[in-house]
């Protein structure tokens, strides 16, 4: 069964920039889509429909139902969002706080929001954060807080905007790591290709508001002509490897 | 943290620290008022409310500097003030009080009310510096909504702690970048440039003020900010706090020594 699916999707934002022009696309369960573009294609965009966040013209459904006749609450737990910037993710005065927030927004009990914040910071090895301001840590540590904010709340899917963004080697490795065990229907956008070699069952690639390739990670991201049209390049990884298969 | 404006020396391990912030609150609001209403013809009895307000300083470890820095922000209007006293009329004889190695007659009612509005100034100044030097500001902001302050205003305050030191951390940013392409010369360009950069801050922030909105959205937010439960006050810091303020209770009724 198809987990998201986007037909014909159009956005156009207030100042007149046409985001999204008739994007397709469909996420079966389970299994983990890497958006790929060039800056401005419109990805974040893109993400913002999955929670209803924004809402355009042509069709969005998830598991079979329209977004706009979801519950909005079921719908922004179902589909677990984590922004590009975690300080704009965490705005509490505390790690704890911050990640029971959408544990409290779905009205479970203190006592069982506050296990299941816990429970999540276990997962991203953020426990010993619990107590600190978010504005206090380390960009790793805001990574992998601002995750378990989205994890505490059980999403059917995840959805994470760059998550590598701004981090040295350990922590790209770490959060990559963590990504790779979790096993439900994700969706990652980003311009990492290597990682989204490593993370993902097939790619979307969007640019200018359209798709222009949707199919198996490692054939798509083989395809150098087709990545460098839309300003993106061959992962490294797939380089070596064909040089490597060369000698 | 490039820019950390809070929390400084929240952390440290102090009896004043160790108390439970909700009483501190209380205890400092206490105080406070017991400073400001103390009657203009016993200012002696500052001198005994600033005698406890020592101990609390000492007993918080903040450094003395740190403090003195804080309070001392009081110096130039202290100044202005004093210069103010010889200016003030002598109403009788009996209000006439001859300093005469500088050869000048005060009134008594003037410098009076001086060191009323400036021991008390500074006894205010010292207590809620003492109480932000040795509370965290989360738990402040929490001391504040468990003792009744609007759960919006106590989110709106959290809010401008977290992001003062985020917004600060910018502009130091956006200060290296300046100064990394050279000096800005003369006044009139400085000014136009800060003006700039101000502009550029303040766009940025309502961007970020909207992104921050659309992440409350995306977690459930609906329009009321939830709260963990917080502990039950223990009894040890309820009777911490009843004999601080039977302690200023005696200090206020302390009798007169003549």
């Amino acid at each position: 069964m198809n987990v998201i699916e986007i037909d014909d999707l159009h956005f156009t934002y207030p100042d007149g920039t046409r985001a999204l022009r008739g994007v397709s696309l469909s996420l079966p369960e389970g299994r983990s889509l890497g958006l790929i573009g060039p800056n401005g294609a419109g990805k974040s965009t893109l993400l913002l429909h999955l929670n209803g966040i924004l809402s355009g013209t042509g069709a969005v459904r998830f598991e079979g139902t329209p977004i706009e006749r979801c519950d909005a609450a079921h719908l922004r737990a179902a589909v677990g969002l984590v922004f590009e910037d975690p300080d704009d993710q965490l705005f509490m005065p505390t790690v704890l706080d911050d990640v029971a927030f959408g544990p409290l927004n779905l009205g479970l009990p203190a006592e069982q929001a506050r296990e299941r914040a816990l429970e999540a910071l276990a997962a991203v090895d953020a426990e010993h954060l619990r107590a600190r301001p978010p504005h206090h840590l380390s960009a790793g540590q805001k990574r992998r807080v601002a995750l378990a904010t989205v994890l505490a709340m059980q999403p059917r899917v995840l959805v994470v905007d760059e998550p590598l963004a701004a981090l040295d080697p350990e922590g790209r490795e770490a959060i990559m790591h963590l990504l790779g065990s979790l096993e439900m229907t994700k969706i990652v956008a980003s311009h990492d290709l290597d990682m989204i070699l490593a993370l993902c069952d097939e790619v979307a690639l969007l640019d200018d508001g359209k798709i222009y390739a949707q199919g198996d990670t490692r054939e798509t991201l083989s395809d150098e002509k087709l990545l460098r049209a839309h300003g993106l390049r061959v992962p490294l990884t797939l380089i070596r490897r064909a040089m490597g298969n060369r000698q | 943290m490039l820019a950390d404006l809070h929390d400084r020396y929240a952390d440290l391990n102090s009896p004043l620290h160790r108390a439970d912030a909700r009483v501190k609150v209380v205890c400092a609001a206490v105080l406070i008022v017991a400073v400001l209403a103390v009657p203009i013809a016993e200012n002696w009895r500052l001198a005994l409310l600033a005698g406890l307000m020592v101990v609390l300083a000492a007993a918080s470890r903040l450094p003395a500097s740190w403090i003195g820095k804080r309070v001392l922000i009081l110096l130039p209007f202290l100044i202005i003030a004093a210069v103010l006293v010889p200016l003030a009329p002598v109403l009788s004889p009996a209000d006439a009080l001859a300093v005469p190695q500088l050869g000048l007659t005060l009134s008594r009612m003037a410098l009076s009310a001086y060191v009323a509005i400036s021991g008390k100034c500074l006894l205010v100044l010292l207590a809620a510096t003492l109480l932000v030097g040795a509370t965290r500001t989360v738990d402040l902001l929490r001391a504040g909504q468990a003792l009744g302050l609007p759960r919006t205003i106590t989110a709106l305050m959290g809010f401008a702690a977290t992001y003062l030191t985020v917004l600060s951390e910018e502009a130091a940013r956006m200060l290296t970048a300046r100064d990394s392409r050279g000096k800005v010369r003369g006044l009139v360009r400085n000014l136009a440039v800060a003006g700039s950069m101000l502009r550029a801050l303040m766009v940025r922030t309502f961007e970020r003020g909207e992104r921050v909105a659309l992440a409350m959205v995306s977690r459930g937010y609906k329009g009321r900010m939830p709260d963990l439960e917080r502990a039950a006050l223990p009894l040890r810091q309820v009777l911490l706090g009843i004999t601080f303020v039977i302690l200023l209770a005696l200090l206020y009724g302390f009798p007169p020594l003549s």
